[in-house]
């Protein structure tokens, strides 16, 4: 079986992130690491999990607010930059293979990826979260979202 | 300093549908400019040839490990598992941005979290997996006087389990290598391609076919740094009814082809052709042993007068073995020559540890340089072979330099 993985289409550049993360080297996507997971009761959907503080130079530490946890975090370069790629939902007539050029035969079974970012700087949020007392800074939308995962720094 | 919040989606994710693959240096470069290069991509859009070197796939069956090809190379996929989280964030899908009925004024200050990720794709360079080749090619061999039984074969690609051929394009899609280092193997092999199918060569008849081509040079007075394509093929097909299509990729085979239609010229590859009949000679010899002096004398004579000085033992590194002569031999004749038996590395596993253990079975023990030639076609580079030395094997050092042995279980 074969995978094909293809750069993306011009079109699909349309939606662009804040400009503020652009700084961090491509316009689509941001990879934030941090540890454990963000958990959140009841339905997430839509919700805010997290508020995310980044100076415009992007210089500076990056903070991210999760409930009534502030974490501070920096920003990193990549050893090696990372492709991101994301599967192509229903094989969808290829873009490419209009031209008749395709010579690899779709098979019902093949699949596609398409590269949507090479990615060299990450946020990183690997300190312990800082509780927040106090003040009503409790999470959008009323829920209470947290951050679960080890402790250890 | 800008707030962004960082939102869950409105609409459940696809779980899984992203991937993180680190990408070496050299790939970097090649991906890059298929993203970056707008221009030189609507170019490619209309040239196939520079569309299909852009290509990257992941190739493999549900047992292998899978590898990623780019046109040239091979890189073996290991997935890292993280201890941390990483989430993929973007900006909201368009649709969700405008049908939300919350903080629209804020959809250009949010991302939207499409994935947890808890593993990274590692690449590292690997040989191509074309063992599988020779098993998948077993008993197509074409040898002379068989040829009739393909008027079976359609060339459309037939279902039928019957004699069913092995095609090129199959082989593109299965083979865990990249286009390029398939079309080297077929070469490399000496697999012909007959209406598609894959046809691997039966050496002995390579073996005629090459002895002709030299033989035909000389009669037909064709120069061979030079020759004419058209002639030499001619005078194979209707002397020795050896078909156009085998005769010319032989010779694509064994030198470059250049010129059009009748004007083609074949330039020699001299030390290939000298190599290969030096094979076919050395073949006879898997159970019984001949003394060098002997073997370089028949192979001499098999090239003919004008390759003749070509002929080292260098050429044949990694296909024979040899041995010193027995103890009496050498009472009774003090100057016997070494001797020399057939032992392809081809037809060794591919299977670092698999190789190993067949060369201390073969050899308890073995001199850096003789070893060597037995594991160039496993290892990536010199580097890469110490590796598998130092994994492998036990180096010992006595009066006559370094060892090899087996190691230790």
């Amino acid at each position: 079986m074969v995978i094909t993985l293809n750069a993306p289409s011009s079109s699909a550049t349309a939606s662009q992130i804040p400009p503020v993360l652009a700084t961090l080297g491509n316009s689509e996507i941001v990879l934030l690491e941090l540890q454990g997971e963000i958990e959140v009761e009841g339905d997430s959907r839509g919700k805010t999990a997290a508020i995310l503080s980044l100076d415009d130079d992007g210089k500076g530490k990056p903070t991210l607010r999760i409930g009534h946890n502030l974490l501070e975090g920096k920003v990193v370069s990549l050893p090696k930059a990372l492709a991101v790629l994301q599967r192509d939902r229903s094989t969808p007539p290829d873009l490419l293979d209009v031209h008749g050029s395709d010579d690899l035969p779709s098979l019902p079974d093949s699949q596609t990826y398409t590269i949507r970012a090479i990615v060299r700087k990450k946020l990183l949020f690997s300190k312990r979260p800082m509780p927040i007392v106090g003040s009503g800074m409790s999470a959008a939308n009323g829920k209470p979202v947290s951050l679960t995962g080890r402790q250890s720094g | 300093m800008p707030e962004i919040s960082v939102k869950f989606p409105l609409s459940p994710m696809d779980p899984s549908s992203f991937r993180l693959l680190e990408l070496p240096p050299d790939l970097c470069k090649l991906v890059e400019a298929s993203l970056d290069g707008d221009l030189g991509y609507v170019a490619s859009l209309y040239c196939s040839s520079l569309l299909t070197q852009e290509r990257l796939s992941i190739k493999g069956s549900r047992e292998e490990d899978a590898v990623l090809c780019t046109p040239d190379k091979t890189y073996a996929i290991r997935s890292v598992a993280l201890s941390n989280s990483v989430l993929v964030l973007t900006s909201p899908p368009s649709k969700e941005a405008a049908s939300t009925d919350m903080d629209i004024e804020d959809s250009s200050n949010h991302v939207v979290i499409q994935e947890s990720l808890k593993e990274i794709l590692e690449l590292v360079p690997t040989v191509p997996k074309l063992h599988r080749l020779r098993t998948m090619l077993r008993g197509m061999e074409w040898e002379e006087g068989h040829e009739d039984e393909d008027d079976e074969f359609d060339a459309e690609g037939d279902k039928q389990p019957r004699r069913r051929r092995y095609t090129y394009e199959q082989a593109r899609s299965e083979l865990q290598a990249s286009d390029r280092e398939i079309d080297a193997a077929i070469k490399e092999k000496h697999i012909l391609v007959i209406n598609g199918a894959l046809r691997p060569i039966a050496p002995s008849y390579l073996h005629t076919i090459l002895e002709l081509l030299l033989t035909s040079l000389v009669s037909l007075s064709q120069p061979h740094e030079s020759a004419s394509v058209v002639e030499l093929a001619t005078a194979l097909e209707s002397d020795h009814e050896i078909q156009r299509e085998v005769s010319c990729q032989v010779m694509r085979w064994f030198g470059d082809i250049t010129g059009e239609d009748d004007e083609e010229r074949w330039r020699v590859d001299v030390s290939g052709v000298v190599k290969q009949i030096g094979l076919g000679v050395l073949r006879h010899y898997k159970d019984e042993t001949i003394p060098e002096t002997d073997f370089i004398q028949k192979w001499r004579n098999a090239v003919g007068d004008t390759f003749e000085a070509e002929v080292t033992m260098e050429m044949l590194a990694g296909n024979y073995l040899s041995s010193s002569p027995s103890l009496s031999s050498l009472a009774a004749e003090p100057k016997a020559s070494q001797l020399l038996t057939y032992f392809p590395r081809a037809e060794l596993p591919t299977d670092p540890a698999l190789r190993f253990s067949d060369l201390f079975l073969t050899r308890a023990r073995w001199k850096a340089t003789d070893i060597t030639p037995f594991l160039e076609d496993i290892a990536v580079d010199a580097k890469d072979r110490d590796r598998l030395l130092l994994k492998y094997a036990r180096a010992v050092t006595d009066v006559d330099g370094p060892w090899y042995t087996a190691r230790a279980r």
